[in-house]
């Protein structure tokens, strides 16, 4: 008979602390029998960790709650043989157009022309069916998911010199707030969310003391007192970028507490350019993503200069018009994707003035409106934060100063928001300013330990700090120490547990 | 956003200033800041001053512009310096000499560039009984005997005064400092030592202030040389009889006064001499409860001409209303932690005078004047009977258990055992606790009732080497001069301290012959409040950049 899909165990650092746990009884009661192959570990009764939590605070036993580490997928094995030119056409064709690692066969290929190279795919293990509901099988058109290590090819490298303007006309609007800036401040809001969990009131907004708390983890005294979350004009865009990217949600029958989406990691993960692609990903149309890495391309291309926008566009209907849409050939003529009964649109040079340029002349918009260009009609720049999203940060990054007293300054561009989603995690931000100042906390550490290995930390400032003080290390072992002593983890699975 | 790699300052809007210590400019924003800020805490890497009214007030005392700051921090910045910061100090600093206070005949004039700014402060209601009429010439006259009154109000209102009104000076008294020590060995003050001095005596508004500089760097001989420089009756106030004793030692080996220019005005001796010596528990002593403090006319009694307060930072509060009346005094305030639990720093800026010199700590172990220290907080677990005990205990219990745990005397002996030889002292609070553990060790003990010749004794034979180790209660907290001390371990602490934990390590700080090493430990009970409380005691010395490395006994 199959166990549980998933289950919660608590695991101790020494085989000698469950007497001491188990002389309560009904303490006892709260786990399942003993597995002599794994003294230190004992699975807690279906629905029973909060009253393991619970009875473990009651008796003044520091619990460490946690989720399971992710573990990332074993990478596929090479194919026995090597896949045909025109399944390696799809694939990449199929990365392209994927999003969070799933595609629709109508965006990427030709379910006619293209079926054997599916299937071949299919077999290498590098596209798996992942039909929605009601979907017929074998359906070419429908959904699949990517294999694991599937990623996009690069763009194609078009002359992207010759759309290059200099200098850049002076008509193009100055710099508004980016998006690295705000990945930045979400990641800060929620650390905050996660370490305060505040509630919303029944008209929607935070309550004030909730509020007040927010604002003494995020470094923003004003925040509950003078103004609300709501009215902040850094916070409140905030919490919509989080909500946007669907990282907090409220949860009605924990009385409206808004607690943090454990997905926001993987969307900052990686350097500044990952983490704003994922979110231009999270708040850009679907349809407009293709042109994504085009846009990018361009841009890291002609680095300070501006972009004529006809050559540009020129580039790309000569270069790389299939990657927005895939050809279909149908009876000898060349199409764009169709429905089932829907009329077939040709494709010609006319059409691709309705149908491309106009998705292009769009998602250049919503560029621009996200801080990431500058643009005038016909022509477009970078601003700070594209040319970061293009080419990773200007210059080498200062450096983040650690100090005995368990602080940590970070200079702006010192870190990534990933980095940064950790340090807000670690500690409450005691000024936030030119640079940002943390003050390192053994709360924050197990709120940061449930989502992160000890090793993290120490990559962490290796990497960013030119020295660490010896306290610091003896600190955090003290910390580990104490966070490691009993530990619950929820949601285990036969994958993570082994 | 520019960003500048090798400048070392970074301004932020909340008006701190950071310093990256590595930077080849650092040197220069050190000199810019410690005209115009506070040291805040200066650890590893980067370290934190402040921008406050006070500070710029100080600068602009001391004839710095506005124009040229703003100017200097703008060259010196990493990173642009926000807009707030040139406009806060160009507002501060305008103030300062917006208003002056001069001598006119027997009265004091308060007067003003701008008759406005008059008009305003004759509207502040808590002045209406120290401004007496106007005296037809555009100024305000003050009772001399209200000049510090005056200045403390009109400071707690954001208007700075410049006092030009100037000093009495006290009865000359004819001394100077000797070349040589009694056994012949010469002497001279060290760099710093002088810079202080010379700090309180030049400059504008000379003559009053406070030299913050670390325990064991010789504050008492800049006291002295402040003293003979100005070569006035001197009033020194002390905290204890030991301090006061270890001050008239000084005095009478570093100077070319004799025992009988010295008196001393303590329970047992009242001598008003050319300098006299006292303490702040004589100077608080009420006959009856509810009654005036008995000694506070020493003050009057005499034309001092400097009184000298050491450790400033316990000047106790009633002392601070006669401090306001002894405005034509010139006055010195010393201390190593310019931290006051109750918040009075703006009392000692007003009314004993501004910070005129501090030296970051590391700074002074980096040139070997004082002890090369490290620190090591020592976590021990709570015995198991005591453990029983926490539960449903209130927090202060929980405390007392903790700093009582009966597992520290192992460690201590330990501790002892490691450094054998080395002379070390065991500092503690609780004096039940203290007393059994000196037992326990078999240690002698020094307590507030230990009599003081027995305490001399002891002290003696520890200086001597007769004596390896020494239990002291909080009297060993302050001016204990043990210079062979070169290993502390706090057993136990007043609550959250600060300053208790840096005099502390002050107790082993005095330079070393040899390797000029001195090692603090403080014993916890691990996973207590008394491990929290001492977090927050450690805080000034990680300021100071003394990291706490952590040893954990199982």
């Amino acid at each position: 008979m199959n166990g549980p899909v998933a289950w919660s165990e608590v695991a101790v650092r020494e085989v000698a602390l469950w007497a001491d746990l188990l002389a309560e009884p009904s303490f006892a009661r709260l786990l399942e029998p003993a597995d002599p192959a794994h003294p230190l570990r004992r699975r807690v009764r279906a629905g029973a960790e909060g009253a393991v939590a619970r009875a473990l605070e009651g008796r003044a036993l520091v619990c460490f709650a946690r989720a399971p580490r992710p573990v990332p997928p074993a990478p596929l094995a090479a194919p026995p043989f090597p896949l045909p030119p025109a399944a390696l056409r799809v694939r990449d064709a199929a990365a392209r157009h994927a999003d969070d690692g799933y595609v629709f066969g109508l965006h990427a290929w030709d379910p006619l022309r293209d079926a054997d190279a599916v299937r071949a795919l299919v077999g290498a293990g590098q596209l798996v069916p992942a039909p929605l509901e009601g979907a017929p099988p074998g359906d070419f058109d429908g959904r699949y998911r990517l294999g694991p290590g599937v990623e996009p090819p690069p763009p194609p490298a078009l002359d992207w010199e010759e759309s290059a303007l200099r200098p850049v006309p002076d008509d193009l609007p100055p710099p508004g707030p980016g998006p690295v800036a705000l990945l930045h401040d979400a990641a800060a809001l929620a650390a905050a969310i996660e370490a305060v969990q505040p509630r919303r009131t029944v008209a929607g907004a935070l309550t004030k003391p909730d509020a007040r708390r927010l604002g003494e983890r995020l470094g923003e005294p004003a925040l509950g007192t003078a103004l609300s979350l709501e009215a902040h004009p850094r916070w409140s865009i905030a919490l919509r970028a989080l909500e946007a990217l669907g990282a907090v949600r409220a949860d009605p029958l924990h009385a409206n507490t808004l607690s943090l989406d454990a997905g926001l990691d993987s969307t900052l993960a990686g350097d500044d350019g990952a983490a704003t692609d994922r979110l231009l990903r999270r708040v850009i149309d679907r349809d407009l993503h293709p042109g994504l890495p085009l846009v990018r391309a361009a841009l890291a291309a002609v680095g300070d200069a501006a972009v004529d926008e006809v050559i540009f566009a020129d580039l790309l209907r000569e270069g790389a018009r299939e990657l927005f849409f895939p050809r279909w050939e149908r009876d000898g003529h060349a199409i764009y994707p169709t429905l089932p009964g829907e009329q077939a649109r040709p494709w010609t040079d006319a059409s691709w003035e309705e149908v491309e340029l106009g998705l292009l002349k769009r998602l250049l918009a919503r560029l621009a409106r996200v801080g990431v260009l500058r643009r005038v009609p016909g022509v477009f720049a970078a601003t700070p934060d594209g040319r970061r999203w293009a080419s990773g940060p200007p210059g080498p990054r200062p450096p983040v100063w650690v100090s005995g007293d368990l602080e940590l300054i970070v200079p702006p561009d010192a870190l990534t928001p990933g980095e940064r989603l950790q340090v807000e995690r670690l500690g409450r931000c005691v000024a936030r300013g030119v640079v940002d100042r943390y003050r390192l906390e053994r709360a924050g550490y197990q709120r940061w330990r449930a989502a992160h290995g000890p090793a993290e930390l120490r990559d962490l400032l290796e990497r960013r700090a030119p020295g660490v003080p010896t306290g610091w290390q003896d600190t955090l072992d003290a910390w580990e120490h104490a966070v490691s002593a009993i530990t619950l983890t929820h949601g285990l699975r036969a994958a993570d547990s082994a | 956003m520019s960003y500048i790699p090798e400048n070392p300052l970074i301004v932020q809007g909340d008006l701190t200033v950071l310093v990256e210590v590595a930077s080849p400019h650092a040197a220069a924003a050190r000199e810019l800041l410690l005209a115009i800020a506070e040291l805040v805490k200066s650890p590893e890497y980067v370290h934190t001053w402040r921008l406050t009214a006070l500070s710029l007030w100080n600068a602009a005392a001391a004839g710095h512009t506005a124009d040229a700051i703003v100017a200097r921090l703008h060259a010196l910045a990493k990173f642009p310096v926000p807009e707030s910061v040139p406009a806060f100090i160009h507002e501060k600093m305008g103030r300062y000499g917006a208003l002056r206070l001069v001598r006119d005949g027997d009265w004091l004039r308060l007067e003003a560039d701008d008759p406005l700014l008059l008009d305003e402060v004759r509207t502040i209601a808590p002045l209406h009984d120290l401004l007496t009429e106007d005296d037809g010439a555009g100024g305000v006259r003050v009772a001399p005997r209200r000049r510090g009154e005056l200045k403390q109000a009109l400071l707690a209102f954001g208007h700075p005064i410049e006092d030009a009104a100037g000093y009495d000076d006290g009865e000359a008294l004819p001394m100077a400092l000797r070349p040589t020590l009694p056994d012949g060995q010469p002497w001279a003050l060290r760099d710093y030592q002088r810079a202080a001095v010379d700090a309180f005596h030049g400059g504008p508004g000379a003559g009053c202030g406070v030299i913050v500089l670390p325990c064991g760097a010789g504050k008492t001989l800049v006291g002295v040389a402040a003293m003979v420089r100005l070569g006035m009756r001197t009033l020194i106030l002390c905290t204890g009889h030991t301090a006061l004793l270890q001050w008239k030692a000084e005095i009478l080996r570093r100077t070319t006064l004799t025992a009988d220019d010295i008196g001393e005005w303590t329970a047992e001796r009242k001598e008003l001499r050319p300098v006299t010596l006292t303490t702040y528990q004589i100077l608080t002593w009420r006959p009856r409860a509810h009654g005036a403090p008995a000694h506070l006319g020493l003050f009057h009694d005499a034309r001092w001409g400097l009184v000298i307060y050491d450790e400033v930072h316990l000047l106790p509060a009633p002392v601070f209303r006669d401090v306001a009346q002894l405005q034509a005094r010139r006055r010195l305030g010393l201390t190593a932690t310019l931290v006051r639990e109750d918040g009075h720093e703006g009392d000692v800026f007003a009314l004993v005078g501004p910070k005129r010199y501090d030296v970051p700590w590391k700074s002074l172990e980096s040139q070997g004047w004082i002890a090369a220290a490290r620190c090591v907080e020592v976590r021990v677990p709570l015995a198991e009977a005591d453990r029983e005990k926490l539960r449903g205990a209130s927090p202060t219990e929980r405390f007392r258990l903790a700093s009582a745990n009966a597992r520290k005397v192992a460690v201590v002996q330990a501790l002892l055992a490691r450094h054998a030889g080395t002379p070390a002292l065991v500092l503690g609070t609780e004096l039940a606790p203290l007393e059994w553990l000196a037992r326990r060790l078999g240690l002698p003990i020094v307590t507030g009732q230990t009599p003081r010749a027995e305490r001399e004794a002891l002290f003696g034979a520890f200086r001597a080497g007769e004596i390896r180790a020494l239990v002291l209660s909080k009297v060993g907290n302050h001016a204990i001069d043990l210079p062979n001390a070169a290993v502390a371990i706090e057993v136990s602490g007043t609550w959250g301290s600060r300053q208790e934990e840096a005099q502390r390590l002050g107790r082993v700080l005095r330079a070393k012959p040899g390797d000029n090493q001195a090692i603090f430990y403080t014993v916890v009970t691990a996973d207590s409040r008394e491990q929290e409380m001492a977090e927050r005691r450690q805080i000034f010395l990680a300021e100071q950049g003394y990291p706490y490395r952590i040893e954990v006994h199982e």
